[in-house]
């Protein structure tokens, strides 16, 4: 028999407080974990109420003309106003408020005020480029710094190999405190410009995406490097690894079926914290490698005031952080039940 | 209508024209021909003016092209012709259809359908849009001249924001062309490629004239027009390309008037007569430095667009000249949107570092004699009363030679009472790389674009 995260997940719950909803699933025979996601899902919908509102507030709050800078210097104040009367930027701020509101419900994202064309066409031009850069940072993000970290954590375990364990620190400080921005454009230097084996720019072919996804990836990779190494060392430590390693099982049993798991729950829960820190980064990187993305539309309706564009796409971005949160934190709660009565 | 370097006008769809001020008679090519094939008459050309003069369609042709839409035309596909009567004397008539696209076939049927198709008498047609990210054209078969060598199948235009990265780009050989005003010009030129300059704007610096505004006092705007030595500040905001001061408020190549002779009224550049304009006009400098009047100080903001490169440092360089005579310039950059609103609604600016680039006079008129908002854009409450009359006499002179020399007593008007002054011509500076091409008012033109050795 061995001792694994599984077996340590099964405590008594009467060990902690009782998991929400426990009452209502002994009465009315309801799963346990019904209640759990429920609470869940009504967190998310109250996320992205309030990312919708916070977005729609502040978009109408900055300062500026976006009709104006539309229709250019040249365009009579009549045609301004006209074209404000069209987009009903002249009625109430609660009644635009409301449209918005209709809007996004039915899945209408409105037109752009500056092409003049539905936000869903720029939306679904762009977005493929977003999510598979978001998608392969994250892949590269999880893999690089699992392996590495766990890696890293057992061949420094107890003060060995001082000098790869103070290396590791250097390196891994240095990744994570350099802006993806500064990183990209060294990137861009080195394998673009110095030595053409990569595109400058674009997302013309697969290499396109090389680069960016490796400007986002280092820092976030570094940071979880560190966070998985430490984890390594306490997981190392405990009662259960000392039982498997004197039971003489494989070292790669020993390390991938009994510490491996064990070390999931803080990398994901800092995985989850990382995601914000990824999307964010795809703005940045974006722009950098001019990719035609949901980032560098963002920027550009940002600075011209694109209503329309700025909200779907911060509504967008902000959902799929909320929602890939989410699962994450089911799948904490699937892998570490502990986790689940923790994070409430 | 086509442009020529000259500013003149010279034939496109319309191989003749007879003009009077108000009425205009264009003769169309009776060759012209569509990307789909289809002739291009005068009922083509009657479709695009009845889409734009339709109000829901809130076209910007109105007030940058046509003065307003108070204009009827009659198409005579017999006869080959297509009349325009205004309703009033416009000069610019001719020049500015230059820059109004004709629609043809299905186009014209479907304005709409222009926003990922083409549809017009060019040499390339449209393939696919991305809209603010990516456009590729390809070669129109049979079109006049796109046999000839090093005539590209493919055109591919990208939008690049960050002048490095278009840099890059030329570097790396994945584009032929890009504009790169800035500091990356020096690593391309050594690298081989070449480059060429064009006045495609202007810089210009406005004041306020609203009451209650520092900057409505004449005496003020004359002494900081004084203080600044606007060669200086041109070298510094066009990046070191256009190191001459300004002359034109309407200065893109090519331009329809030639009004540099009235840059002759700007205040010339003198520190210390700036000082006296100032001293006798009852300031007096305080303890601090800073000039006061009547217990308030000549204390005011300096802003600009923080879309403008090089106006940040621009900024800088004027708020110190401001400070010498002792005026105290706070320094605000505001984001593009925000500009447009206080530069054209609002009003909330006392002295704005402005670039433009309009190629006709006449694109200033809103801004400098029209109403105030909310029924017009002359947010700064200018009142020239010389310099309306010259723009009216322009408006309605019956040729372009008069029209000009109205033009130019126009901006005359502007200078001597010192409402806007021109700093820097504006520079579009194409850097290109393994190809040729040339370029009218800072663009490209297609035809002339060659590869000079396939990609």
């Amino acid at each position: 028999m061995t001792t694994s995260t599984a077996e340590v997940g099964k405590r008594p719950a009467s060990a902690g407080r009782p998991e929400r909803g426990a009452h209502a699933a002994r009465g009315r025979k309801v799963p346990g974990w019904v209640p759990d996601l429920a609470w869940k899902l009504l967190r998310l919908v109250i996320s992205i109420w309030a990312v919708l509102t916070l977005t729609f507030l502040m978009i109408q709050f900055i300062p500026g003309d976006p009709v104006r800078l539309a229709l250019g210097p040249d365009a009579p104040a009549s045609l301004v106003e006209e074209r404000r009367h069209q987009l009903g930027l002249d009625q109430p701020l609660v009644a635009q408020y409301l449209d918005y509101w209709g809007r996004m419900l039915t899945g209408d994202f409105g037109d752009s005020l500056l092409s003049q064309q539905p936000v869903s066409l720029l939306v679904e031009a762009r977005i493929a480029n977003t999510a598979t850069i978001v998608a392969l940072s994250l892949l590269a993000i999880s893999v690089v710094s699992i392996l590495g970290g766990l890696l890293v954590g057992i061949a420094t375990h107890r003060g060995r190999r001082p000098l790869l364990g103070t290396g590791f620190t250097l390196a891994t400080g240095i990744a994570a405190a350099l802006p993806d921005f500064l990183v990209a454009v060294g990137l861009v230097f080195l394998f673009a410009v110095t030595f053409t084996i990569f595109p400058v720019a674009g997302a013309s072919s697969a290499a396109s995406f090389v680069l960016p996804t490796l400007a986002i990836t280092l820092g976030s990779a570094a940071t979880m490097m560190r966070v998985v190494r430490s984890s390594t060392a306490v997981v190392l430590d405990q009662d259960y690894m000392l039982v498997a390693r004197a039971k003489r099982l494989p070292s790669t049993r020993v390390y991938l079926r009994h510490g491996l798991p064990n070390l999931l729950t803080a990398a994901l829960t800092l995985g989850g914290l990382q995601l914000g820190t990824v999307v964010t980064g795809t703005i940045v990187v974006e722009n950098v490698f001019a990719i035609p993305g949901l980032g560098t539309a963002l920027v550009q309706a940002l600075t011209t005031r694109d209503y329309p564009v700025v909200q779907t796409i911060m509504v967008l971005l902000a959902s799929a952080v909320l929602v890939l949160n989410l699962l994450i934190d089911v799948a904490l709660g699937a892998l570490d039940p502990r986790s689940k009565r923790q994070r409430g | 209508m086509t442009r020529k370097e000259d500013g003149s006008v010279g034939p496109g769809l319309a191989t003749k024209w007879d003009f009077d001020g108000t009425k205009a008679v264009f003769t169309l090519d009776p060759n012209a021909t569509c990307s789909d094939g289809s002739k291009i008459t005068p009922s083509v050309i009657a479709k695009n003016f009845t889409w734009v003069k339709d109000p829901k369609n809130t076209s910007t042709v109105i007030g940058a092209v046509l003065p307003n839409r108070d204009f009827t035309f009659v198409a005579d596909d017999a006869a080959g012709t297509f009349t325009l009567t205004l309703d009033s004397p416009f000069s610019n008539l001719l020049p500015s259809l230059s820059f109004m696209h004709q629609a043809c076939g299905a186009g014209g049927e479907n304005p709409a359908g222009l926003t990922t198709t083409s549809s017009g008498s060019g040499p390339f047609v449209l393939k696919t849009a991305t809209p603010n990210s990516e456009y590729v054209m390809t070669k129109r078969p049979g079109f006049p001249g796109n046999d000839a060598p090093g005539v590209p199948d493919q055109v591919v235009m990208k939008i690049v924001d960050s002048e490095s990265t278009a840099a890059n780009l030329l570097l790396s050989g994945a584009i032929n062309a890009a504009v790169v005003n800035g500091q990356d010009r020096a690593r391309l030129t050594a690298a081989g490629a070449t480059e060429k300059t064009y006045v495609s704007g202007g810089v210009v610096i406005s004041f306020n004239h609203q009451e209650g505004r520092i900057t409505a006092d004449k005496a003020v705007r004359v002494a900081l027009t004084q203080a600044l030595e606007r060669g200086a500040v041109a070298k510094v905001v066009t990046q070191g390309l256009l190191p001459e001061a300004g002359t034109s408020v309407s200065a893109a190549q090519p331009q329809i008037c030639d009004d540099a002779s009235a840059a002759s009224a700007i205040p010339a550049f003198d520190a210390s007569a700036a000082e006296s304009t100032l001293t006798g006009d009852g300031w007096t400098k305080g303890g601090d430095g800073i000039m006061t009047k009547g217990g308030k100080q000549l204390a005011f903001q300096l802003g600009y667009s923080t879309a403008t490169p090089g106006a940040a440092a621009a900024a800088e360089l004027m708020a110190d000249a401001f400070g010498k005579i002792g005026a105290k310039a706070t320094i605000s950059p505001f984001a593009q949107a925000d500009y447009t609103q206080r530069v054209f609604t609002t009003g909330d600016y006392d002295v704005m570092l402005q670039q433009f680039s309009n190629p006709f006079p006449s694109t200033l008129i809103g801004l400098l004699a029209g109403p105030f908002p909310p029924d017009g854009t002359n947010a700064g409450h200018v009142a020239n009363k010389t310099y309306a009359d010259a723009v009216a006499a322009a408006r309605t002179a019956s040729t372009q030679d008069a029209a000009c020399q109205s033009w130019t007593a126009a901006s005359k008007a502007l200078f001597e009472e010192a409402d806007m002054i021109p700093i820097a011509s504006w520079p579009t500076n194409w850097v290109v790389k393994n190809a040729v091409m040339d370029t009218l008012g800072g663009r490209p033109i297609a035809e002339s674009v060659r590869l000079l050795q396939p990609r």
